[in-house]
């Protein structure tokens, strides 16, 4: 997984790079322009690879960052306890929360980890989901409300299954160690490894979606041209055209078909969790279907799709 | 959680995880492990967090372009600010440029300032002048060049140490030339350089700072 930056690292130890981030600190308007010249691609891209902004909310970021880094102030904090880069994202990070903090006004941090919430939301509220009037805050607010109210084994199960897109807290780290007699390091290595898995299994789904994007995009093209054509009478043009259309919707179909909906939700393998946690994996299985049912069946979630 | 507060542990930990080659977290570092193990819970949290979140953009790939218009913000913040300090007085140099020559019109730069003329630089008979300005360190040269630029040329003569030349135009910084170890003689050439305002800002072993102005 990690990491390809032994260049750049040199490059961010080398002498010349240690004193412009030193002039930064001094405030040097020379410096800090130039800080901005090799580092705007970060602070714009930072927030939609790992938080999944879009690029409008990216660009707002990015002058959100740009004011708060301007004057070099900030700089003063980095003295030198980790490399340059590592302190610099987590000022990222930081200032990533604070903005969200600032524009959403809501609890939906998390929301934005590891990419939106969106599909664990659709699985689990689908069915409840009719009413128009129901903002996405007030569905994440709730559910997060729900899950910290679950049972301490309930809770722990479902974030592991969840791990891509939650996080684990203080007091579900203390639950490992305590119930599970799980180490800082153990817990540390199964949640990577875990979202290392996860990220891999993320990809090919998102290359099988932009298969099936592309696809339809093209039978909607398709669809136009047959549209034209038929207003013009052009009928050998047409017959090609209609089996071509065909032949995608076959396609289009077949992808579909093969599309399990319960891998549409990235989730750990429940035998991971088993494994991990030193109990067997139709326990896991059980435990998290009925934590699931109990959130889907939850009255305070259920009073807001009928009010 | 703001930057002040992340804990310096959680950051050198971070830091010495992220730069090791690791495949898989099964690593065989007793010292390292015991490290994570030590951890509080909440330090655990924030580094498993900041971990996934920082691997997770160094492992991206196809970083988008920042739009002009977050980059013109920038530079537009710095040139003000430029703006705003240089309103301070500096000595100005204003240059005439008309048909392939250049004329002094004004100067309150203390350097011997001459029109040299100079054999034409199209191989026909227009008569054309240089400017040059010089102390006995340094010699600056404005010399007509093709499509109505001008080329500046500092020659520097027997300084040694380390010098930082500057350039804007507009209070745009358009070049920056840093050199650590000035050798005995040494030749900076800037091309085409069209009508407009800038400044010349020379730090380091040679100190000089002045404004000039090419108009037609």
């Amino acid at each position: 997984m990690i990491h390809g930056q032994k260049e750049e690292v040199r490059f961010e130890e080398s002498k010349k790079f240690l004193e412009l981030i030193d002039q930064c600190k001094k405030q040097n308007p020379e410096a800090l322009e130039r800080f901005f010249e090799l580092y705007s691609i970060d602070i714009y891209n930072f927030p939609m690879k790992v938080f999944q902004f879009s690029e409008e909310d990216a660009g707002d970021f990015f002058l959100y960052a740009f004011e708060r880094l301007r004057d070099g102030k900030r700089f003063k904090s980095f003295r030198g306890d980790s490399s340059f880069k590592t302190w610099f994202y987590s000022v990222l990070r930081n200032l990533v929360m604070d903005w969200i903090r600032a524009n959403k006004k809501s609890k939906v941090l998390q929301f934005y980890h590891y990419g939106s919430l969106t599909e664990v939301e659709n699985e689990i509220f689908d069915e409840l989901k009719s009413e128009d009037f129901i903002e996405s805050n007030q569905i994440i607010n709730l559910f997060y409300q729900t899950i910290d109210s679950l049972e301490e084994e309930s809770r722990i199960i479902f974030k592991l299954v969840y791990i891509f897109y939650l996080n684990l807290d203080e007091r579900d780290i203390q639950i490992l160690k305590d119930k599970y007699n799980k180490s800082g390091y153990e817990i540390f290595k199964f949640v990577l490894e875990a979202k290392e898995y996860l990220v891999n299994k993320n990809l090919k789904l998102n290359q099988k979606k932009e298969r099936l994007y592309r696809l339809y995009l093209k039978l909607i093209k398709l669809k136009e041209k047959e549209k034209e054509l038929k207003m013009y009478h052009q009928s050998p043009f047409l017959e090609e055209l209609q089996n071509k259309i065909n032949q995608k919707t076959l396609n289009r179909n077949k992808i579909i078909q093969h599309q399990n909906p319960e891998t549409i939700v990235i989730k750990t393998p429940f035998d991971k969790i088993g494994t991990f946690l030193g109990i067997s994996t139709p326990t896991v299985s059980s435990i998290f279907k009925k934590t699931l049912n109990k959130i889907k069946n939850s009255q305070e979630l259920k009073k807001i799709f009928t009010e | 959680m703001k930057d002040k507060e992340i804990n310096k542990k959680v950051l050198k930990l971070l830091d010495e995880i992220l730069n090791k080659d690791l495949k898989s977290f099964d690593f065989d570092e007793p010292e390292l492990k015991e490290k994570i193990n030590t951890l509080s819970n909440q330090e655990l949290a924030e580094l498993i967090q900041l971990y996934s979140e920082i691997s997770k953009y160094e492992d991206s790939t196809e970083k988008k372009e920042v739009p002009e218009f977050y980059l013109f913000r920038v530079k537009d913040y710095y040139a003000k600010k430029r703006s705003l300090e240089t309103k301070e007085d500096i000595p100005q140099l204003v240059i005439h440029y008309i048909k392939s020559t250049l004329k002094v019109i004004q100067n309150s730069i203390e350097l011997n300032v001459q029109e040299v003329p100079i054999s034409s630089y199209r191989g026909d008979n227009i008569k054309s002048n240089k400017v040059v300005l010089k102390d006995q360190k340094v010699e600056f040269s404005f010399i007509p060049q093709e499509k109505n630029t001008i080329m500046l040329s500092i020659f520097l003569e027997n300084l040694t140490g380390s010098l930082t030349l500057k350039l804007l135009k507009e209070n745009y910084i358009i070049d920056i030339k840093h050199f650590s170890n000035l050798s005995e003689q040494e030749r900076i050439n800037i091309e085409d350089l069209a009508y407009g305002n800038y400044t010349l800002d020379l730090k380091g072993s040679y100190n000089q700072k002045f404004r000039f102005v090419i108009e037609d």
